[in-house]
């Protein structure tokens, strides 16, 4: 098909982003026998997105090692009934066989003396209720994923930025193409598709204090641009982190030890979570720190003074990047790490569970010819935190599912629906835009903005109404004045103007989805609504943008066909009912 | 800060750098044929190029330019 002036690619499948869920989407669609993929990935497929900084832990169910009910249990439990459950179970049920394929392809997990793995309990683990973790050896993992596309000649196209899906002519609800543009030279670029795959990650909102700044909500906000469905959109990823700098390996620096310790030199995670203590999942501790810090008893530290020079080693093989930034700040030194730290939490957006790409069990989403799996989706596996079904592990599962079905499918289709030529040269000049603006703002000045609304712990933490409703009117106030104003000096600052963009547009979508769950769960913690509500708000809050404005509606969770549903209809948040009991 | 120095001595223009940035921060300077810092303040400090460079050209440090805004 003639697209006039761009260069064109014809593919039978199309991958958007090169992270674990794409590489695992295209090696299974290619043994599905699909021939033609193309991989496309705006940074270098094997050495961008969360995967190559994922930090070293991955929650591998493992049968006959592990107990089935307390991982599926845990995974609800932590999810707060906002799983899809028949996606946990499905997750758990293949997330083993996901282990033993990276292993053939060369990805390394630490394992005994005797050749059994070794695994750490980490975030989410306790006595009465372990949770065992492998782990690999941090950027390994990507770097072995890209070389197995390699050898079996599933072509990449590295640095180029995909901004907007294509919608097949005449029918808006079908995907049949894609466009982007090259980082370097800028040169636009068409991709036609049978079928296209999302999974380019979640939204981090450039958050400080983790190596997720290319996450940038692109997949979401092209998806809901074409017409797709964003779910889970309230609930965030609450990083922890030294206060210094980039801190990524939270699970592993858990799972050997580190404590939390208030500005008294008190170790307060019992008090918020008995069972779990300093190994409970990221947004309740982020919710613990909040309060001791509100009640007047920050800073808060992370202590490791139980760490032994075996666990500077692990540290070392299964942490690379954390122990080589620690040493070069001198915080490790002679194989000890210093034994008190500030430590902070930070708004990470959807990093690793959290808001996305609505899609059933095959990983389709609600348009035609375009599927999602990995951070690009809502998390269906693991809800609103659902630690035993998350990140990576989930970017395996519905990458391999993603590229199954995308294989049928495109067995199905005989031909390329032929996409709109005045939609494709529509969206050509949208891109353009802050290239040819001759004033306007850098980019970095949005982003800021951006920071600014999300990250006090007002925003993200500690929420409520009013400070969620004036986010929402600072954000549109952003969406009128200054996106129109962006502008960019070369094709570099274009990714950067594409990327602010796409941060505002997500922050909408959190706050108005945040706003409208009037209850608390999990992370979604509302000081002026304390209890969560399991008689009205088991519900997922669906986001649409029919004709360029957001749309919100609820849709009950089919709860009554689960295994597990929650005891009681309403039940005070455990960290509001923690702090009011010992405060 | 970010990328502190890339070595002109050592560095022999591969380009694996430029190529692997997952912030897109380097560029080729065609006329030296080596590795220059284009974007620094787009530098997360994650340490990759440091780490991939085959002639440890590249030295990062975990500071970043940019303000960090703290939740609390």
């Amino acid at each position: 098909m003639k697209t006039g002036a761009f260069d064109t690619f014809s593919t039978d499948l199309l991958i958007i982003g090169g992270g674990a869920a794409g590489c695992f989407a295209a090696l299974k669609a290619r043994e599905a026998g699909v021939r033609n993929i193309l991989v496309v990935d705006k940074g270098h497929v094997g050495k961008s997105g969360c995967a190559t900084f994922g930090a070293g832990s991955f929650k591998g169910f493992i049968p006959g090692e592990d107990p089935y009910e307390i991982w599926f249990g845990k995974a609800v439990e932590a999810g707060c009934y906002m799983n899809d459950q028949d996606w946990t179970q499905a997750h758990l049920n293949e997330v083993y066989e996901r282990v033993k394929e990276l292993e053939s392809w060369g990805v390394e997990f630490e394992r005994n003396p005797d050749g059994s793995y070794r695994r750490i309990e980490g975030q989410g683990s306790s006595d009465l209720r372990p949770i065992k973790t492998l782990m690999f050896h941090g950027p390994q993992l990507m770097h072995q994923l890209r070389r197995t596309l390699v050898r079996r000649g599933i072509p990449i196209m590295d640095r180029v930025m995909v901004t907007h899906l294509l919608h097949a002519r005449g029918r808006p609800g079908v995907i049949s193409g894609a466009l982007g543009f090259h980082l370097e030279s800028g040169g636009q670029r068409v991709f036609l598709s049978k079928t296209t795959i999302l999974t380019s990650g979640g939204q981090s909102y450039k958050s400080p204090y983790a190596f997720h700044k290319m996450v940038t909500g692109d997949g979401h906000i092209m998806a809901l641009e074409a017409g797709a469905e964003l779910s889970n959109y309230e609930f965030t990823l609450h990083h922890l982190s030294y206060a210094g700098f980039d801190t990524t390996g939270m699970n592993v620096l858990q799972g050997l030890g580190g404590t939390f310790l208030n500005g008294l030199g008190e170790s307060f995670m019992e008090k918020y979570d008995p069972e779990h203590g300093s190994r409970a999942n990221l947004n309740t501790i982020s919710a613990a720190m909040a309060m001791e810090v509100k009640e007047g008893r920050g800073p808060i530290h992370m202590d490791f003074s139980g760490y032994t020079r075996d666990s500077l080693d692990l540290l070392k093989r299964v942490l690379p990047i954390f122990h080589r930034a620690f040493t070069r700040a001198g915080l490790i030194r002679d194989d000890r790490i210093a034994p008190r730290l500030e430590w902070m939490s930070v708004n990470s957006g959807n990093v690793g569970f959290g808001g996305g790409v609505r899609i059933n069990l095959s990983c389709e989403t609600n348009l035609e010819g375009l599927l999602a799996a990995g951070d690009a989706t809502s998390g269906p596996a693991a809800g609103v935190e659902g630690f035993c079904a998350y990140a990576i592990p989930f970017a395996t599962t519905s990458g391999a599912r993603a590229g199954l079905q995308a294989a049928a499918r495109i067995k199905r289709i005989k031909n390329h629906y032929a996409i709109g030529l005045s939609e494709l040269r529509q969206k050509g000049m949208d891109l353009s835009r802050p290239l040819l603006r001759s004033r306007g703002v850098e980019p970095d000045v949005l982003t800021l903005r951006v920071q600014e609304i999300l990250f006090p712990m007002g925003t993200y933490l500690l929420r409520h109404g009013d400070r969620l409703r004036k986010g929402t009117e600072e954000v549109a106030d952003l969406k009128a004045n200054l996106l129109p104003l962006l502008k960019a000096y070369d094709p570099h600052y274009l990714r950067m103007a594409l990327e602010a963009k796409n941060m505002l547009l997500c922050a909408e979508c959190f706050l108005k989805a945040a706003l409208a769950r009037e209850e608390s769960r999990g992370s979604h913690l509302r000081e002026d609504f304390p209890f969560s509500e399991n008689g009205h708000w088991l519900k997922w809050i669906i986001l649409r943008q029919p004709d360029e404005k957001l749309k919100l509606r609820e849709e009950p969770i089919p709860i009554h066909r689960f295994p597990l549903r929650p005891s009681v209809d309403r039940v005070k948040h455990p960290i509001i009912e923690a702090n009011e009991r010992y405060h | 800060m970010g990328i502190q120095r890339i070595d002109t001595k050592r560095c022999n223009g591969c380009g694996h750098c430029v190529e692997i940035c997952p912030q897109d921060v380097l560029r080729m300077d065609r006329a030296r044929k080596q590795a220059v810092i284009q974007y620094l303040r787009d530098c997360q400090s994650c340490f990759l190029c440091e780490m991939e460079c085959p002639r440890q050209a590249i030295r990062v440090t975990p500071y970043r330019e940019k303000r960090a805004i703290p939740a609390w």
